[in-house]
């Protein structure tokens, strides 16, 4: 049994097993280590000694430190459990990488529940904070219940100060990241109204790292499903051109096509296929134009629009006034402020036009960002990322067409 | 940017998204086969009036100027799950279909509102000259509302 510490970047002493964040009840083993040695030096004196030693060490399994003569041989440290400890199944090392951009480090705790892929799902259990930017830690947390293979993690905050860990790695085995902050918007922070219920939405989906890199976690065998539906068989018109675009240019791709019209500029039609997630794909948070190389030699530089920026906003029913752009957020506007997304016709789930939003999708994470199963896979994926536009979502299979 | 295109903001984060969603939670229980569009207004409309929602304003060159890029007036998808044998639930083929303005409205909450039946969605793509003549069973008839997530699916 280990003893873990708390997380590196958390002050000693360590959290007791009766913290509790929000209205989620932790079941937290990251126990109290109150015991003294002979001589009066207490455990904190010890850890914190070490911590000024070794500032970049990070935590450290105290039977580890043990060996190396932190304190006296034979001197045991027991936890608040003692000898009627519970019993965990469930013990992981957990490497944080905290953000390295603007507001990703946080000083509101975060708490952590693995989801295996079979859906079991572990303790509640203490991360610490995460102050420093770049900064890598490492915990060890205890659960009673081994989830096995992890296949999500979902993490909890219990302040508004928003955080972002770019890479969470679970054992050594797992690893995943936030996409968007984990930031809670409900409640004032104070006693009476604490910020609850603040879970980052979708949680962070885990690949496997290591020797099994690039295998695909499938949720289900997509061979054992039968074929998709043939379009040619429900919409025979679907492929003819357009009678308002008859320039449509049509591009194929693995998963599907999408016609692009050069008299709007994007896209007028669109089909795919989806069978059992595979996680082959890669997710894809950018925008970007597509090379001239994607269209015919007499189309100007393509039948797209002109840039990646987002789309400006407009101020509505503001009196008996047209409606107008607004050229600055700060602009004012005495009727409604709308917004156009940069939106996907063959879907993704993770732009990031879609954070904040009171209909959310920050923190999605498809299950698709998990790596390849096999060198097929392996292929699909890089067909994806070979595309000058963010999808993901749709099945890397070939349309039935 | 081959497969962007303006949307409200609100509707690509609310009905659009639960269109989408729907397929993430769908797919693993059958095939599906999704196919849709976006309609123009400007250019595309053919003497046909701007939505309704759009309150007597036509918004389809907000984003000209900017961005060199239509606004759509409106967008429709299909979804089409393959018959699975021996799955109770599965033994047809089904589909359900969307019809939706490009405007703030569209919330996921008002999703039910813009179901549409395969013959009334091919009667609003042949307006705007769209040549389609969708071939599903039952194209008078539609869901009440989409369908309820799978077991055990969450996507949120």
């Amino acid at each position: 049994m280990h003893f873990p510490l708390s997380p590196s970047n958390t002050p000693f002493p360590v959290q007791a097993e009766s913290d509790s964040v929000g209205q989620h009840a932790l079941n937290t083993h990251v126990r109290t280590i109150s015991a003294k040695f002979s001589g009066g030096r207490s455990i904190k004196t010890v850890l914190q000694t070490y911590t000024k030693k070794n500032p970049a060490g990070g935590a450290r399994r105290l039977d580890d430190m043990q060996e190396e003569g932190w304190w006296p041989e034979g001197e045991a440290f027991v936890g608040g459990t003692g000898d009627s400890a519970p019993n965990f199944p469930g013990q992981y090392e957990i490497t944080v990488t905290t953000g390295d951009s603007r507001f990703n480090g946080s000083f509101d705790l975060i708490t952590i529940q693995l989801v295996g892929e079979d859906g079991s799902t572990s303790d509640i259990m203490q991360l610490g904070e995460f102050r420093m930017r770049g900064a890598i830690s490492t915990v060890w947390v205890d659960s009673t219940v081994d989830v096995g293979v992890v296949a999500k993690v979902k993490l909890f905050s219990n302040g508004k100060d928003g955080v972002k860990l770019s890479k969470i790695v679970v054992d050594g085995k797992y690893e995943g990241g936030m996409s968007s902050y984990l930031k809670c918007r409900s409640g004032t922070g104070s006693s009476r109204n604490p910020f609850t219920n603040c879970e980052y939405a979708g949680g962070v989906s885990m690949s496997v790292v290591g020797s099994d890199a690039n295998a695909c976690m499938a949720e289900c065998d997509p061979n054992s499903q039968p074929d998709p539906v043939l379009l040619s068989q429900i919409a025979p018109n679907f492929f003819n051109a357009h009678a308002t675009f008859p320039d449509e240019e049509k591009l194929t791709y693995s998963f599907g096509s999408v016609w692009n019209s050069c008299v709007t500029n994007g896209p007028s039609k669109f089909t795919y296929t989806a069978k059992c997630d595979t996680g082959c794909g890669d997710r894809h948070g950018s925008f970007k134009l597509s090379p001239e190389t994607f269209w015919d030699a007499d189309s100007d530089g393509g039948c797209q629009q002109k840039n990646g920026n987002a789309y400006p906003s407009y101020c509505i029913n503001d009196g008996d006034a047209a409606p107008r752009k607004m050229e600055r957020s700060s602009d004012e506007c005495g009727g409604d402020k709308i917004g156009h997304d940069r939106g996907h016709q063959v879907s993704e789930r993770s732009s990031e036009e879609r954070k904040g939003a009171s209909e959310s999708r920050a923190g999605e994470q498809s299950s698709e960002s998990r790596a390849m199963r096999n060198a097929s896979c392996e292929a699909k994926s890089a067909a994806l990322n070979a595309l000058s536009f963010p999808l993901a979502k749709s099945a890397p299979y070939s349309p039935p067409f | 940017m081959t497969n962007i295109l303006p949307q409200s903001a609100l509707m690509n984060r609310g009905a659009w998204l639960k269109t989408e969603m729907m397929v993430e939670c769908w797919r693993n229980e059958a095939p599906i086969t999704v196919f849709g569009g976006a309609i123009y207004m400007g250019d595309g409309a053919h003497g046909q009036s701007i939505p309704e929602e759009w309150g007597g304003f036509d918004r389809s060159d907000w984003f000209v100027e900017s961005h060199n890029v239509k606004n759509p007036a409106y967008f429709w998808k299909v979804l089409v799950t393959s018959a699975v044998e021996g799955k109770a639930g599965f033994e047809d083929e089904d589909y359900i279909a969307f019809w939706m303005p490009n405007h703030e409205s569209a919330k996921s909450a008002n999703v039910n509102d813009y179901l549409i039946t395969i013959d009334n969605l091919n009667a609003n793509l042949n307006r705007f000259l769209v040549p389609e003549n969708i071939v599903l069973p039952n194209a008078n008839n539609r869901y009440s509302s989409v369908w309820e997530d799978p077991a055990g699916c969450n996507r949120a």
